[in-house]
């Protein structure tokens, strides 16, 4: 190339006309492409994101039952809900969701209006957890064009993932086979999830609750207890709008030795206090049904479990049966039903697996 | 607002370069320039608040109060009372600092030594607040020993507001800046700097959010380990040396660039620290203007090398160690500093036989130890640090494997070789960077308008734009 002198004047015109042709581009062909699903959605195209692709599915996917929720959400199997409930369903999930993600996400499916069934899991952390900040990214959840200019120059979309879309498309074009999870990584009914990565067990469940250094969250929290359960559960419920479409709220099975754990913490009272407040606000809902299979048998056997906390995806298909089945529903005020079975189901862990040890600090 | 943000590139400096460069049509003669200083004040306000409001009281109060006592020195005619001004100056800069920056560090301090149990303030550190503080102070000790004139106080504003060298320096003197803020000849729109001043932006935005961005991440990942195997460790340390000096330098290639597309000359910060073959070059090399502002009213004040060889080092080690304690309220900092300061005063008496060395290996081995000691500046606390060094020697856990943990940016999985041959050869292309290209300084002196300046430029901006919204601070910013 020749390396042609210019004047300033003629340099600087020439810097601004290339850079906004260059970022003109570079806008153009993110909105073809579209690897986040912003403006449309397909399935098995392109990698997906639990953070970046959540949204787009969320307002451009095709379904008519939405699951919202954390990891204990992301092993549900889509079909189980198409051959159970005649379901066309898509999940919005994010691991540690926090309660303005939920609230965020509810508004974005409401907004698009594509849903009939809502489902949400609610988690212990919901109720009188921390409150932790909202991580989809601002542009993706709104419908501000003007704050689009972050995905079109987008660091993620840019550097992460079109050059790894577009390999993933040549790869398909040139007929080569590629190992399934990048084809699971692709597929919008396996957004988030996880349970290949893991394995499920009793010893897996014990070396987690026994080895605190591992950062599974298992240690002795004794500070864990929120002085206000009740202020929490009121944020939280005024951030949702529950009134519209069918709306099924569920508590999740954690193993009883979660149920141990935050019975040494001291806070499995506070927890019970704020979840029977809970439910009690949502007896002005004719459209909101309960489950609560935090009493449930299995919570005992930690086979069921890769930690005190996260079941296996057969939980989950047995959940899904149970929406199908009405079994584990109840009435708002059957919820203090489950805390005698909770402490019961404590007794009968222990009894069961005496090797369990206390937590200390 | 961040120099590395679409607020910054997209809004701010655009319509402050149309405003600036659009003034000489409304006003002329003696007025212009003046209008021209309050512009660029009002401009710097905006700039500094939009961080967080209430430091603008902050700021007004220090600019305040350093010019109204630098008058008062000068124009004094008692001597008791122009001594009594400088020490309540350098006393309220002290106390400043030391209110917003070391209270919760000397309280933890008390609290540990006597087991008390005095509150922590927790105070939010107002940026920049070092740089604006020591510049000021430096400024005062110029007017006490008159060598600097107080003039008027929208001209000691600009001085001291100047966005593009305010929240993270260069640290700059009243008498390289006031002249070219006063000179009218700088007042019109000048290609040839407009140029110049965006590749050397572009370059400085390039270093910082392309390239000490991503190592960040490796150092992040690694810190957040519960232990590090040998190889992650030295991975670790390298990365950090990259990112602290791509970071930091890339921050002041940008503020040069700035300047001069306002016709300002801001001096240059760095020089290729790490071509150098001992510590006290590397010091002449890195930070210039700190090294430059701590010789001269620390060094030198304390005797420098006036008084001897063995004053000398003991001056080097109490000024080193005060730059550990400016650059931050930790242990980690003053150990860093002291450690510095150590190696500088032991290598003035070992000159002749160091100098026996052959020259790659001394560069070498500066640059390992430099970077080891960028370690302790980075670790948040003494067991990190640990982790760090207990793995740089441990040959009985090699885990190459755990690379591919310090290169996860939860997009995709790729397999540890891809892994490992990515982190590495990033490092490695940044290694032949740094000791052997060229250097920001002689990138724009040998700047010319050409084709291929514009395509490198070009380059340099809009992959520089697409890293932006990664969105991360200026390690600088918190000193």
């Amino acid at each position: 190339m020749n390396n042609k002198n210019l004047s300033s004047a003629q340099w600087l015109r020439r810097f601004l006309a290339l850079v906004l042709a260059v970022l003109a581009i570079l806008a153009v062909l993110v909105y073809i492409i579209d690897p986040y699903y912003h403006y449309r959605a397909y399935d098995h195209k392109y990698k997906i994101d639990k953070i970046f692709s959540v949204p787009g599915v969320v307002k451009n996917y095709d379904y008519d039952t939405i699951i919202i929720g954390s990891s204990m959400t992301q092993n549900f199997d889509m079909d189980s809900f198409r051959r159970e409930l005649g379901q066309n369903p898509v999940k919005a999930t994010l691991g540690g969701i926090d309660t303005p993600e939920v609230a965020a996400l509810l508004k974005l499916a409401q907004d698009a209006g594509h849903a009939e069934n809502y489902y949400l899991c609610i988690d212990e952390t919901m109720l009188f957890g921390d409150e932790g900040e909202q991580r989809f990214p601002e542009y993706l959840m709104d419908n501000n064009p003007f704050n689009d200019y972050r995905y079109f120059w987008g660091y993620e979309a840019w550097m992460r993932f079109i050059p790894l879309d577009l390999a993933l498309l040549a790869a398909d074009k040139l007929g080569i086979a590629l190992p399934q999870r990048f084809q699971d990584a692709r597929s919008v009914d396996k957004m988030g999830e996880w349970a290949y990565r893991y394995s499920f067990g009793k010893e897996q469940v014990l070396d987690a609750y026994a080895n605190s250094a591992n950062g599974e969250g298992i240690q002795l929290d004794e500070n864990a207890a929120v002085e206000d359960p009740i202020a929490q559960c009121d944020k939280f419920l005024s951030s949702i709008d529950l009134s519209q479409g069918n709306v099924v709220l569920y508590f999740p099975p954690y193993s009883a030795l979660m149920w141990y754990k935050m019975q040494q913490e001291g806070r499995l009272d506070n927890y019970f206090a704020a979840k029977r407040y809970f439910t009690a606000q949502l007896s002005a809902y004719d459209n909101v049904t309960i489950y609560d299979f935090q009493g449930a048998d299995f919570t005992t056997d930690l086979d069921n479990y890769k930690d005190v906390r996260h079941h296996s995806p057969e939980i989950n298909d047995f959940i899904v049966h149970c929406f199908a089945t009405g079994e584990y529903r109840i009435a708002p005020e059957q919820v203090v039903e489950t805390e005698a079975r909770i402490l019961q189901n404590i007794e009968t862990l222990l009894a069961e697996n005496p090797e369990i040890p206390t937590l200390r600090n | 607002m961040v120099f590395s943000s679409h607020v910054f590139i997209f809004a701010f400096l655009p319509l402050v370069l149309l405003g600036y460069y659009l003034l000489p049509r409304a006003v002329s003669g003696q007025r212009l320039r003046r209008a021209q200083n309050l512009f660029l004040i009002a401009a710097s306000l905006f700039f500094y608040g939009y961080f967080n409001v209430s430091y603008l009281l902050l700021i007004a109060a220090s600019i305040l109060v350093n010019y109204a006592l630098a008058r008062a020195i000068q124009d004094c005619r008692q001597q008791g009372l122009v001594k009594l001004c400088f020490i309540l100056g350098v006393l309220f800069n002290i106390l400043l600092i030391g209110y917003f920056k070391y209270y919760d560090f000397f309280i933890e301090n008390i609290n540990f030594l006597f087991h008390s149990n005095y509150a922590l303030k927790h105070l939010l550190l107002p940026l920049g607040i070092s740089f604006f503080t020591f510049q000021q102070l430096s400024f005062l000790v110029s007017v006490y020993k008159k060598e600097e004139q107080v003039e008027d106080f929208i001209n000691y504003c600009v001085f001291v507001l100047f966005f593009p060298q305010l929240v993270a320096g260069p640290i700059v003197l009243y008498s390289e800046m006031i002249p070219q803020f006063r000179d009218e000849s700088r007042c019109r729109f000048n290609g040839d700097n407009m140029a110049g001043g965006i590749f050397m932006f572009c370059i400085g935005l390039f270093k910082k959010v392309v390239v000490a961005d991503t190592v960040a991440l490796f150092v992040d990942n690694g810190l957040a380990q519960s232990s590090l195997g040998l190889v992650a460790s030295w991975a670790v340390v390298l990365s950090y040396a990259m990112q602290i000096y791509f970071d930091f330098s890339g921050y002041s290639d940008m503020a040069i660039g700035l300047g001069k597309m306002f016709n300002i000359d801001i001096p240059y910060n760095f020089l290729s620290p790490y071509k150098s073959e001992s510590f006290s070059e590397l010091w002449r090399r890195w930070h210039i203007t700190l090294g430059r502002a701590l010789s001269t009213y620390v060094y030198k004040p304390l005797g420098g090398s006036r008084k001897g060889e063995f004053r000398a080092c003991v001056n080097t080690f109490i000024t080193f160690f005060i730059s550990g304690l400016w650059h931050g309220a930790a242990w980690t900092y003053v150990l860093w500093g002291s450690i510095q300061g150590l190696l500088i005063a032991l290598e003035r008496p070992l000159r002749s036989k160091l100098a026996k060395i052959p020259h790659p290996l001394r560069v070498f081995s500066t640059f390992i130890l430099f970077a080891l000691l960028a370690t302790i500046f980075r670790a948040e606390n003494f067991s990190q640090l640990g982790m760090v060094f207990s793995g740089l020697l441990n040959f009985s856990n090699i885990n190459i494997a755990q690379i591919s943990a310090l290169v996860l940016d939860n997009s995709f999985d790729f397999p540890t070789a891809v892994d490992i041959i990515y982190l590495f050869g990033l490092l490695a292309v940044l290694l032949f960077v740094v000791l052997r290209c060229k250097n920001s300084k002689e990138m724009l002196e040998s700047f010319r308008c050409d084709s291929k300046s514009l395509a490198f430029t070009v380059f340099l901006f809009c992959f520089s734009v697409i890293h932006l919204s990664r969105g991360s601070i200026f390690i600088y910013f918190n000193f």
